[in-house]
């Protein structure tokens, strides 16, 4: 029965956030997120439709090496002639599906932990920050790299890495947003009530703090992207026969950069507009959400 | 007469001010003393009124007396009275059980994994399920470690131990050690031993809890009073009502209890309510919370039978009924609506009804009209004199307006910094103040009448801190009547001598005599100051000096002024002992009576 | 010629919700030497009416009417004009002075700050001497100039504000509820302070508060305002002996002081201030409304001497 509670707060606080967002699209915040959304949406549609919408099989050797973008292959080929355009196309695939499935880890750890370690306090407390502060410091690239090494390939491998980078993200903004509502009058109203502490944790702690976390999510995201291309290009995480840009990127600058730039140009460009887009999302529901949040909890 | 309901014997709360780790080695912990020994009685229908500026230790008394904040001395006895209808509670513990039986799973399979798993290459512990297997490990851990937290927070004795056991489990557990197997296994045995709910539920017949009430508040934390003699209460039952603390920020049964029987009304009415719920939902997660009370509170009073489970609809029904009581109305309406719908006064309205809703007989008001207007602050004094006659309410109504406690209250006493200065009847206290205190709060009171200016005679300066609060009697620094026997010491004498400075011609001649401020120093009773050995003194003559020209109680109350060893010391006598007494039926603490 | 004179002044939020009108064609009269207590309840529109004549509005505000001090119309000054003004002959002391202060800054360099943004060449040594003497004026020792606004009282603080209000020597004070926040010794120490600083520099006080013993016991005049009008102004003494508005009337009856026996209150909400009734705001809560109330805010008239009544019980 609380679970069903939290589920029904989740939704209806979702409800209406998407309601005080659409009536923000008019906003600069709005247009961005919107921008941002279309973006992804394009790029999602790219990666689900890849087999129709990619020419060229993209691990096919089409021409001997590699040549500049001409009418047949608009993005040039790889020096393994591939096509470039095709590996584009499929190459979408790897960060979106790694960025979700690491997302959907790093929330569901981080985000109850944070809720718990915030709500308690105490050496809970203490003993969870002192852990995620310790794997926060490490810069995630670093961190990524170190792990992905003891691991070993593979795209759940990578998933489960990039999730362990960005779980203290999640964990220290829900715990401190936590910190500081349970200092407000209505939680220790709601103490001197008896209230059980799934009520008070469900309906009373975890809406104002729910809002956070789809800010944290893009900002995450975006910043997964590049960390995993960037595991992509040192060689990390990925079998070789999958398309993945940072791969393509990597193995064209091996090859001298002058005598191919499209196959480096390209995917390097996809990661950019993908990473763009996600921060854009962020940065737009950051200024929507906070001073909404600001001003309820003023009143 | 009748047993008092409250009774409040010397209560202490000293919250404990944080210092950094270095300085906690060094220095000694500091306090603020918020409520210094304060005894009152409060009986059933009175209205009690606590009376003070901020900063008195009013609202923190109120506070304790809920379990709100805890009590570091002293004691609080609450005695609430036979009502015909007790039944006794048959409580299953569901949700303690659920997490220990899940608890248990997760161990085994933990177990199971490290146990089935052939120890790999370096790094040797991490068994070879890849990584889904590291993060089972992970995971089991961490949400072992959660859930042992919750269920060892209800024993104060076996917290540490099991804490640190707990600790330790995730961190051998997290290197998949076998020896984490043998720390799960000393959990389990620690569980089983102290009778943890869940699983001693399980195993045994789930308990019956008999309504509690009397209670007793300590610095060990709350208890049951003198427990009635129960022999068919099971273990279970024992381990939380004997006379051993309960964590006071538990859901334990025990203070679940008092808050059902005590409930508090906030000021400020705004903060109190969460923005984003429903009146409805906010009085409803009351009122599904202690339902158990509320059916038998209307069986009490002859109402509906309520459905021994908390359904919606009756739930609905009672928080209508509750808002109706307020004045809310069309009640109905406002069931639906939003804290920011609604105005200042109807929100402090529902903050009424949301404190009423578990059926209290103690309500203790914490400023409820202070942030209101005045001309909605008669309506919602009414309302609380109405729902006291109805729900048979006893008040301890906390406020800084005297105007206020004297129009609500039969009995007030006035609190200066944590300690009962002059305590009585109002209508006595206000015709005939006696303590200083007392009389320099009625004469602030702005009189909504010019006719009746007066000059005023006002005490000096504000009420001093609390984490050092005056020797002797607290308000003499500020007394107009003071004796030199009121507690005057070191501080004192520096305060005197930076009033002199006040003066813009003297200043700077004052400032050669007697150098800066700060390289004074209080200790207790002494005052000093290093002075180069040469004018010692001459310093300790021109403080003789000045001395002739201070206020005579502060000037008797000096010991002697000494020179010697390159300081001056101004030493005081020992203020007389202060205690209550009990004038022309009130009781005062003052060295004038 | 008065001190300072308001006329027919109107100040209209912008919201999101709608336009909230929180004054409506108020006139006032400030002369030296004299407190008005300008009294109302919760957003009845004192302190805007106050933020107002010191042109501190938040933008997408809008102001009607004229507010003349010393010769200039404040209500269509330009900011440079204000920024002369603001600080030096007219100065605002709010009610919570934590929040006014800057917690990072010491007394020492409050004042310091203050002085130079009006007196950009003045030498540091005159600048403290200013302030030492102004906060010897309010009690407080000059030695403390170094310490920061959370090491003093919640009394003290307020009186520090009042230092940094009178360093120019204003000839105006606006006070918006200075005590709300302070304890009844406190606040009965500090009106005292405000009454012989005022004879003292010889200034006009105008005194914003909802607490009516407060006007009773330091104002000389006072003006009762109700969603935004000002419905009586009068003698302090008069007034409170003879209220003619009937909110004033059902005001003074509701507060409750040491010799209260009954409960009073006014029956009814306070108005919404973005849909105020129609015509006199009061009347739907008024024991005496006549047909005419809702039709139109009714004239300003003299009913008697020295007294100013809008409503239609006195035409």
């Amino acid at each position: 029965m609380a679970t069903a509670a939290i589920s029904m707060v989740r939704r209806s606080s979702l409800a209406r956030m998407f309601h005080l967002f659409w009536g923000q699209s008019r906003t600069v915040a709005g247009v961005l997120v919107w921008i941002g959304f279309a973006i992804v949406l394009a790029f999602i549609i790219m990666a689900i439709f890849a087999p129709w919408l990619a020419p060229y099989d993209p691990n096919r050797s089409i021409e001997r090496f590699a040549t500049p973008p001409s009418a047949a292959h608009p993005f040039g080929t790889t020096p393994l002639g591939q096509d470039v355009l095709s590996r584009v196309i499929w190459g979408a695939r790897i960060p979106l599906a790694v960025v979700a499935i690491a997302s959907v880890i790093s929330l569901s750890l981080g985000a109850p932990l944070g809720l718990v370690s915030g709500f308690y306090g105490g050496y809970l407390d203490r003993f969870l920050v002192l852990i995620m502060d310790s794997i926060y410091a490490f810069p995630g690239l670093l961190l990524a790299v170190v792990v992905a090494a003891v691991i070993g390939q593979g795209v759940l491998n990578v998933s489960l890495v990039i999730a362990l980078v960005y779980i203290p993200t999640y964990f220290r903004v829900i715990r401190n947003h936590v910190v500081a509502v349970k200092e407000e009058l209505f939680v220790e109203a709601s103490d001197a009530l008896a209230l059980p502490r799934t009520t008070v944790v469900g309906r009373y702690i975890l809406p104002s703090v729910a809002q956070s976390i789809p800010v944290i999510f893009s900002v995450s995201a975006a910043d997964a992207i590049l960390t995993q291309a960037g595991l992509s290009f040192l060689g990390l995480g990925l079998p070789v026969d999958v398309p993945d840009w940072g791969l393509d990127v990597a193995r064209a600058v091996e090859r001298g950069f002058q005598t191919n730039w499209w196959s480096a140009v390209f995917p390097g460009l996809m990661i950019i507009i993908l990473t763009t887009a996600l921060a854009f999302i962020s940065e737009g529901l950051n200024d929507i959400l906070n001073p909404l949040l600001r001003r309820r909890e003023a009143r | 007469m009748p047993e008092p309901l409250v009774r409040v014997r010397n209560l202490k709360v000293h919250y404990p001010l944080f210092k950094g780790f270095v300085q906690r080695l060094f220095g000694g912990r500091r306090y603020v003393h918020a409520v210094d020994g304060v005894s009152f009685d409060v009986h059933a229908g009175d209205v009690f009124g606590l009376v003070g500026e901020s900063g008195c230790g009013k609202s923190t008394t109120g506070r304790a007396l809920l379990g709100l904040v805890p009590v570091t001395g002293g004691e609080a006895i609450l005695e609430f009275p036979e009502s015909g209808e007790e039944r006794a509670e048959f409580v299953r513990p569901v949700g303690i059980s659920v997490a220990c039986a899940f608890w248990l799973l997760l161990s085994a399979a933990y177990a199971a994994a490290v146990i089935i798993a052939p120890k790999g290459p370096f790094p040797p512990y991490v068994p070879p399920l890849g990584v889904f297997g590291a993060a089972l490990v992970l995971a089991t851990s961490t949400l072992q470690a959660l859930l042992v937290w919750p269920l060892f927070k209800m024993r104060p004795w076996s917290r540490r131990p099991a804490r640190a056991l707990a600790t330790w489990g995730a961190l051998l557990g997290f290197l998949a050690i076998p020896g984490g197997l043998f720390v799960m296994a000393a959990q389990v045995a620690l569980a089983v031993y102290f009778g943890t709910p869940g699983i001693v539920g399980l195993l045994r017949r789930s308990g019956r809890l008999v309504p509690v009430r009397r209670f007793h508040l300590t610095a060990e934390g709350i208890a049951e009073a003198d427990a009635p003699g129960e022999a068919a209460m099971s273990r279970f039952d024992r381990v939380l009502l004997g006379p051993r603390a309960v964590p006071i920020r538990g859901f334990s049964w025990l203070v679940k209890q008092l808050r059902s029987k005590v409930q508090i009304i906030y000021q400020d009415p705004h903060a109190a309510l969460h923005p984003a719920l429903t009146i409805g939902e906010a009085i409803g997660h009351v009122l599904t919370a202690h339902w158990s009370n509320v059916a038998a509170a209307e069986r009490r009073v002859g109402g509906p039978e309520r459905a021994p489970r908390a359904t919606q609809e009756a739930v609905r029904e009672r928080a209508r009924q509750l808002l109706d009581d307020v004045g809310l109305r069309p009640p109905e309406q406002f069931l639906e609506k939003r804290p920011t719908e609604i105005s200042g006064g109807q929100k402090q309205r529902v903050v009424i009804a949301r404190s009423l809703a578990p059926r209290p007989l103690l309500v203790v008001a914490d400023e409820p009209v202070a942030l209101l207007d005045m001309s909605i602050r008669a309506k919602v004094l009414e309302l609380m004199l109405d729902l006291k006659r109805k729900y048979g309410l006893t008040y301890i109504f906390i406020t800084h307006d005297l105007a206020t406690a004297k129009l609500m209250c039969d009995r007030v006493a006035i609190m200066y910094l944590g300690r009962i200065v002059e305590m009585g009847s109002s209508s006595r206290i206000y015709a005939d103040p006696k303590h200083p205190y007392t009389k320099a709060l009625l004469q602030a009171i702005p009189h909504p009448d010019p006719k009746q200016r007066r000059r005023k005679d006002l005490p000096k300066g504000e009420v001093p801190d609390a984490i050092h609060p005056p020797a002797g009697c607290r308000f003499h620094p500020r007394c107009p009547v003071a004796l030199s026997t009121c507690g005057w010491e070191g501080r004192d004498f520096i305060a005197y001598l930076e009033e002199r400075r006040l003066d813009s011609q003297r200043a700077d001649a004052e400032e050669s005599a007697f150098g800066a401020i700060d390289e004074w120093r209080a200790e207790g009773l002494r005052a000093e100051r290093k002075i180069r050995a040469e004018s010692t003194d001459e310093v300790a003559g021109r403080i003789r000096t000045v001395l002739a020209e201070a206020p005579a109680p502060l000037a008797e109350a000096v010991e002697n002024v000494v020179a010697s060893e390159g300081r001056v010391i101004v030493r005081f006598r020992p203020p007389a002992g202060l205690k209550t007494k009990d004038v022309d039926e009130r009781v005062v603490e003052c060295l004038l009576y | 010629m008065s001190l300072l004179e308001i006329a027919d002044l109107s100040v209209t939020y912008a919201s999101r919700a709608g336009a909230i009108r929180a004054v409506r064609h108020v006139g006032l009269r400030l002369e030296r030497g004299m407190t008005l207590g300008l009294v109302g309840e919760s957003g009845c529109g004192k302190s805007t009416l106050g933020k107002a004549v010191l042109g501190i509005l938040p933008r997408g505000t809008t102001l009607e009417g004229s507010i003349v001090f010393d010769g200039t119309d404040l209500a269509c000054a330009e900011e440079a004009v204000m920024r002369k003004y603001r600080g030096r002959n007219l100065s605002l002391i709010f009610q919570d002075p934590l929040t006014r202060l800057d917690p990072l800054m010491n007394v020492r360099d409050h004042f310091l700050e203050l002085i130079r943004a009006h007196e950009p060449d003045v030498k540091e040594a005159d600048a403290l001497d200013r302030a030492r003497r102004v906060l010897m004026a309010v009690r407080i020792s000059p030695d403390r100039m170094r310490q920061y606004p959370h090491e003093f009282s919640g009394g003290m603080r307020q009186r520090i504000m009042i230092a940094l209000a009178l360093v120019f020597h204003p000839s105006v004070l606006i006070a918006d509820e200075p005590t709300t926040s302070l304890d009844v010794i406190v606040e009965a120490q500090i009106l005292e302070l405000l009454q012989s600083i005022k004879r003292e520099y010889d200034m006009g006080v105008l005194l914003i508060t909802h607490n009516l013993g407060l006007v009773a016991e330091y104002a000389d005049e006072m003006a009762v305002m109700y969603a935004g009008h000002i419905v009586e102004l009068g003698r302090v003494d008069r007034v409170f002996a003879e209220p003619l508005h009937p909110y004033t009337k059902a005001l003074l009856e509701s507060v409750i002081d040491l010799d209260t026996t009954k409960l009073r209150s006014i029956p009814g909400q306070p108005p919404d201030l973005l849909n105020p009734p129609s015509g006199c705001p009061f009347h739907p809560r008024c024991p005496s409304a006549l047909p005419e109330c809702p039709a139109a805010f009714p004239a300003t008239t003299r009913p008697r001497e020295d007294r100013e009544v809008a409503c239609y019980l006195y035409p």
